[in-house]
């Protein structure tokens, strides 16, 4: 059976959006299946202490997995970066000096090549290109990870949550609905993944 | 304009929290896109001012760059006359950014969300103003590329590097790039967010800007990761980098700058007029964009603690090099410091020691720290006496040095006053009331992590009920039913009787 369906459905409340996640859990989607959208980082450790979501000690686990997915790091092109930056100013101030033209064996009684300003400069460089490192890392990770749900809801930056499930069978599309309408959706879209239609949802506030 | 779903209490000391955590989350980027399109005389007078005062200054800097130097008050003592003094003062300014958005957001405190965009944003503006101060001082400034670290360009010249000179570089550039970067990353959810509810022109620009962000949890997973390792970073990057201006000095053999504890006293000055910075900014476009809700007094009641322990530390850093001045038993370390106290800058040296280590006393009073006018005046004067500071550290030493035949003394004339004290204010001005209209000044997700996360109310079953609270609750309904709901009953029976009668 042909699995080239999806689903999005919006939810109001993230407490049912969390139970949602649980159902599906239990259901035996898998952790990167599951694709959450919400306006805010939510962090199961601030969400578990509040009293509408009172989550046991394994469905806090659970949800973490699928919330923060285990996986590639933007602390990767960051040590990168910072390795980098070092190499670049041990060879600039190591360099320079060395290939000036009017070499004398010492520079005024200084070695020719200058330890202290080269920790100072392997410093600041290193922090030069890790930062860039980062951010590119962080526009690479985000793009290649992009999410495969073709449905956008302009809602996802006010103050709606979203749950996207892609490359379903049939049955597990309904399994899925159920589990969504189950927990109160707001809205649910089913579509083909190749289906042209349209991508916007709502309109703007 | 949004409806203000929070007043401010009528006396601010009952009131002490950041913000209202009921604001419902629309309302936020409601609040934001109002700021984004709210045009008010204020704005656009503003606006033109500053932009007049940058092309005046900027004629100015074109006039003193084809007649000559000469026209500059500076001389072979003086040579770094208010050059030097406007560029510590605005990368002193530029602290401020770092600390209440990396420093506070380790330290988890959640009063900074409201208000450290601003503090970033006049960071990178600063920092803007820095490297045009720089390239301005070299005299000819058409070869500032000269500056650059990069050997083998053709030029015979080899960068040094064991001049602090060129360590500032790096880490200016560093800091700039660095301050931009976690500037924009913390944005990267909030273009998102107007892109998907602003038209026109800004819908372009949002888009590009967003990265396509569409908040799943993988990309807040990338977000924060990045933003915690920027943050880590930026902190002691901000450090270095004023200890490195610092070092600049320290270096030297200069009677007055040659002093080890010059590093701490210019990061401690940086963030202290930086605090007072970020006051002068918020007051007026809090009051301009009516963002009462969001920007509280609390708010300037935790920065006024803030800047009272700064003032605390910069006046132990004052008494410690009068004491030095002392101690060091130098002639001329001695002369400079009298020629600050008492000789012909002392009017300069007393003031600031007015406004910068006495008139932050008032700040033990919590009615001065809520008292919107009198903290803006007073970061003013701060900032007036953080720039004599900067003055009275440079001019007095180069002035007074170890050949008492060169000795000199030095007026700024007003070309300088223009260049180095109008054009950085007026071009910072501009820049950032620009800014008012293309980037989120609110923090869009920072500001929803505080408020009430939209819920279901629970609804508690007999099985969800633990044994132990299971009794309490009995408990509580038994006493309910006995006494207070049914007497509660009684009462409004009674009142819709009376209601009856009066009726006829």
């Amino acid at each position: 059976m042909a699995e080239d369906r999806s689903v999005f459905a919006r939810f109001e409340f993230v407490n049912d959006l969390i139970q949602a996640i649980l159902d599906l859990r239990d259901a035996g989607f898998k952790r990167d299946d599951i694709e959450v959208f919400s306006s805010i980082p939510l962090e199961v450790e601030h969400l578990s202490h509040s009293k509408e979501v009172n989550l046991k000690e394994d469905e806090a686990k659970s949800l973490n997995e699928v919330l923060f997915k285990e996986g590639r790091r933007v602390g990767f092109f960051t040590r990168i970066g910072a390795a980098i930056g070092i190499s670049l100013a041990v060879i600039l101030v190591g360099i320079v000096p060395i290939t000036y033209p009017l070499q004398p064996s010492q520079q005024g009684g200084m070695p020719i090549v200058p330890f202290p300003p080269m920790g100072i400069l392997s410093f600041e460089t290193m922090i030069l290109i890790a930062f860039i490192a980062s951010i590119l890392g962080f526009a690479w990770l985000t793009r290649n990870d992009r999410i495969k749900t073709k449905v956008y809801d302009k809602l996802l930056t006010v103050d709606r949550f979203a749950i996207g499930l892609t490359d379903l069978s049939p049955d597990r599309m309904k399994e899925a609905t159920e589990i969504f309408k189950q927990n109160s959706t707001e809205d649910i879209h089913e579509f083909l993944e190749d289906e042209p239609g349209k991508t916007q949802l709502s309109e703007s506030v | 304009m949004a409806k203000h779903t929070a007043k401010e209490p009528i006396d601010p000391r009952l009131d002490d929290s950041t913000i209202d955590e009921n604001i419902p989350w629309p309302n936020v980027n409601r609040d934001m896109i109002r700021v984004l399109n709210t045009n008010t005389w204020m704005y656009y007078g503003g606006l033109a001012f500053f932009v007049t005062m940058v092309l005046i200054s900027a004629a100015i800097f074109y006039n003193m760059t084809t007649r000559g130097l000469g026209l500059l008050g500076e001389n072979n003592a003086v040579f770094w006359g208010l050059d030097i003094p406007a560029f510590i003062f605005w990368i002193g300014l530029s602290h401020a950014g770092t600390f209440l958005s990396a420093v506070l957001f380790y330290a988890r405190s959640n009063w900074r969300r409201s208000i450290y965009r601003y503090a970033e944003l006049m960071t990178l503006f600063s920092l803007l103003n820095v490297f045009m101060i720089l390239t301005i001082h070299l005299g000819r400034p058409w070869r500032f590329w000269f500056g650059m670290p990069v050997p083998f360009n053709g030029r015979f010249l080899w960068p040094s590097y064991r001049s602090p000179l060129a360590w500032d570089l790096i880490a200016i550039t560093t800091y700039t790039t660095g301050s931009a970067l976690f500037l924009y990353l913390g944005m990267v959810p909030d273009f998102a967010g107007l892109r998907d509810h602003v038209g026109g022109w800004r819908n372009k620009v949002f888009k590009v800007a967003s990265l396509g962000w569409r908040g799943t949890d993988k990309e807040w997973k990338f977000l924060v990761q990045a933003y915690s390792l920027i943050g880590a970073m930026i902190i002691p990057l901000m450090a270095s980098v004023h200890s490195l201006v610092a070092w600049d000095f320290v270096n030297t053999m200069v009677p007055g700058f040659h002093n080890t504890m010059f590093a701490p006293f210019f990061v401690a000055g940086a963030l202290y007029s930086g605090i007072a910075g970020v006051i002068m900014l918020v007051i007026p476009i809090r009051r301009m964009f009516h963002l009462e809700d969001y920007i509280r007094i609390s708010h300037f009641d935790k920065l006024g603690r803030l800047m009272l322990l700064l003032a605390f530390v910069w006046v132990y850093f004052q008494s410690i090099e009068a004491w030095g001045a002392w101690y060091k038993q130098d002639s001329f370390e001695t002369f400079a410091f009298l020629a600050k106290a008492i000789g012909p800058w002392a009017p300069w040296y007393w003031f600031m020691i007015a406004v910068c280590g006495v008139m932050p006393m008032a700040l033990f009073s919590r009615k001065v720290r809520t008292n919107l006018p009198v903290m803006l005046g007073g970061s003013i004067l701060i900032n007036i006496g953080m720039f004599i500071e900067r003055f009275l550290i440079i001019v007095p030493g180069e002035s007074i040095t170890h050949l008492p035949s060169t000795w000199k003394y030095y007026v700024p004339t007003v070309h300088e006053v223009f260049i180095y004290i109008i054009l950085p204010l007026s071009l910072f001005g501009t820049l950032f009331m620009l800014s008012l209209k293309i980037v989120p000044h609110l923090s869009l997700y920072e500001i929803k992590e505080i408020l009430t996360v939209p819920m279901r109310p629970a609804v508690e079953t007999p099985e969800a009920i633990p044994k132990s609270r299971a009794h309490d609750i009995k408990a509580e309904i038994e006493v309910d039913s006995e006494t207070e709901l049914f007497s509660d009953v009684d009462d409004i029976i009674d009142e819709k009787k009376e209601e009856g009668e009066e009726d006829g």
